[in-house]
């Protein structure tokens, strides 16, 4: 396997934009962007990947890919849908960093786009439910919230982690996106806010809940032997780690096995330990879903997360800095973009490029990013980790 | 008197919802004992096909966790679902009814019994059924 290296990175302001721009306009934006960071052109390009969920909204699936890359003049090369619910993008920059590591290409584009917005929330509920087994869970109108409702109420009985520091991460994801360009939501809020918000899945309200969002990422990779012709702050990605739900009857809800198991993979291969992280993109779809993943990843002892965000250890420069763009819950959370999003905050911040809200002599993060969940588990769940 | 179907065919003991005291069945591999539920083919751990006997579940279980729906896909709300644990080690996902106010009625390691009931009803009047469970009163 050879090295790989990031070498630019783009993406949209993530919003919701009910007429424009569409799935190319977004994808356009985001291609241009990532490709004039990287000093590439179309004719550089020789493999595309395109993680979107589509059947959502206005979000096109199939030809989403093919028809955004177009856009940028990247046509004629292989170029392929990768879908994992919300892991969809991350599962893209996977596949196109196993096929550069591989020897088959130098130069591969990657794209996360998607458009939910515009859909009535109970279609949007059901047409994701579609992550779920949808012949039973989704049939008995199991929605994303109520899954991470469930997991909030296991591990506050467990743990006695409480509302409050459910809204804490709220806070703190808000916060950090007043500084981020790109959120969707750059608003600060507080704790009376989100506990104040009307109940969407006890015993979470509306904002411990990611907004339905449209917006589109992108990321240009390249193989160790020509990314310094194109840049001379290229990222190094020490691995790309991914697992499947197992959907065992005993899995504990408090805990994402699928998280754990993926999370020792990847320090493995890195040769890391989680105290080595400076800083992680942590799927925070809920607030309770970030307390949980930082105690999988390996951040905190299991039952301390909601104890850490109270105690500010995941604010920007504490112990590890989580979120600082936000997150899901505020930078937004166009599901098939989401996973290469995380990749430009790691990006930015690694090169020193993040403004406000710049982690101090940031040298490696993780990106963390789950899809789709039934029976107690998730579906698919990628944890990449990048140097500087 | 308005049309039903059940929601997954299957799912119960012949005749046992009429009764008024469904009951679940599943698959039990007759190499190995293992027992599945929904109903399947395949034992993987015998790599075994059509190898199943049909398997009854236990009526009573305990919850492991639940939520209750303010927003969702059905046409109504609030509704209340989770997860129940049966004696077996099967985890059924499921609706929990008679369960109001459910800050009272539902616990987490709660015991609850199988029951069934309306889950939606579809456009041309058809309700749909499915199985649901209920905690049981201490009184």
């Amino acid at each position: 396997m050879r090295d790989v290296y990031v070498i630019g990175v783009g993406m949209t302001k993530f919003g919701n934009f009910p007429t424009w721009p569409g799935v190319k306009e977004m994808g356009e934006e985001a291609c241009f962007n990532a490709m004039k960071d990287a000093n590439v052109t179309p004719k550089d390009i020789e493999a595309g990947y395109c993680g979107v969920v589509g059947g959502i909204g206005r979000s096109q699936g199939p030809l989403a890919g093919n028809l955004a890359m177009k856009q940028v003049g990247v046509a004629g090369v292989p170029i392929t849908r990768c879908e994992n619910g919300c892991a969809s993008s991350s599962t893209a920059f996977r596949e196109a960093w196993i096929a550069v590591a591989a020897g088959l290409y130098d130069v591969a584009l990657v794209l996360g786009v998607e458009k939910m917005a515009g859909l009535p929330t109970r279609m949007m509920l059901k047409a994701m439910s579609q992550g779920s087994d949808m012949e039973i869970e989704g049939a008995m109108g199991m929605t994303f919230p109520g899954v991470f409702g469930m997991v909030a109420m296991r591990h506050m009985h467990n743990y006695g982690t409480t509302r409050e520091q459910l809204a804490l991460v709220s806070v703190k994801n808000h916060h950090n996106a007043t500084m981020n360009p790109h959120a969707h939501y750059p608003k600060e809020v507080t704790v009376e806010k989100v506990l104040g918000s009307p109940m969407i899945a006890y015993p979470l309200s509306l904002l411990d809940c990611c907004p339905v969002s449209d917006g589109a990422a992108a990321a240009v990779i390249a193989s160790g032997d020509v990314a310094r012709k194109y840049t001379d702050t290229p990222i190094k990605i020490l691995t790309a780690v991914q697992k499947s739900g197992t959907f065992l009857d005993t899995l504990d809800i408090s805990t994402f096995d699928i998280t754990v198991r993926a999370a020792k993979e990847a320090y493995r291969a890195a040769r890391l330990e989680p105290k080595d992280i400076d800083l992680a993109e942590v799927h925070d779809c809920f607030t309770i879903a970030e307390i949980l993943h930082n105690e999988d990843l390996g951040f905190f002892k299991k039952g301390e997360g909601g104890k850490a965000v109270e105690e500010g250890e995941t604010e920007i420069n504490g112990k590890v800095t989580i979120n600082a763009s936000g997150g899901l819950l505020a930078k937004g959370h166009p599901v098939g973009a989401t996973g290469v999003a995380q990749i430009c905050e790691l990006v930015w911040q690694l090169r020193g490029e993040a403004g406000a809200r710049q982690v101090d002599g940031a040298e490696i993060g993780l990106a963390h990013c789950m899809g789709n969940f039934s029976h107690g588990d998730g579906g698919t769940c990628n944890i990449t980790i990048l140097k500087r | 008197m308005s049309k039903k179907r059940l929601f997954k065919e299957g799912v119960f003991k012949e005749g046992s919802l009429e009764s008024g005291a469904p009951i679940l069945v599943g698959s039990r591999c007759k190499s190995c004992g293992r027992v599945y539920f929904p109903k399947k083919r395949v034992c993987p751990e015998c790599m075994t096909i059509d190898e199943m006997e049909e398997a009854e579940l236990s009526r009573r279980g305990k919850i492991l966790s639940y939520t209750v729906a303010y927003v969702g896909p059905l046409e109504y709300a609030p509704y209340a679902f989770g997860f129940v644990e049966l004696p077996e080690g099967i985890r059924v996902f499921t609706h929990f009814t008679d369960c109001e106010p459910f800050e009272e009625k539902l616990k987490i390691g709660g015991e609850v019994e199988l029951t069934a009931g309306r889950i939606t009803t579809e456009e041309d009047g058809t309700e749909v059924i499915g199985w649901k469970f209920r905690p049981i009163r201490e009184d």
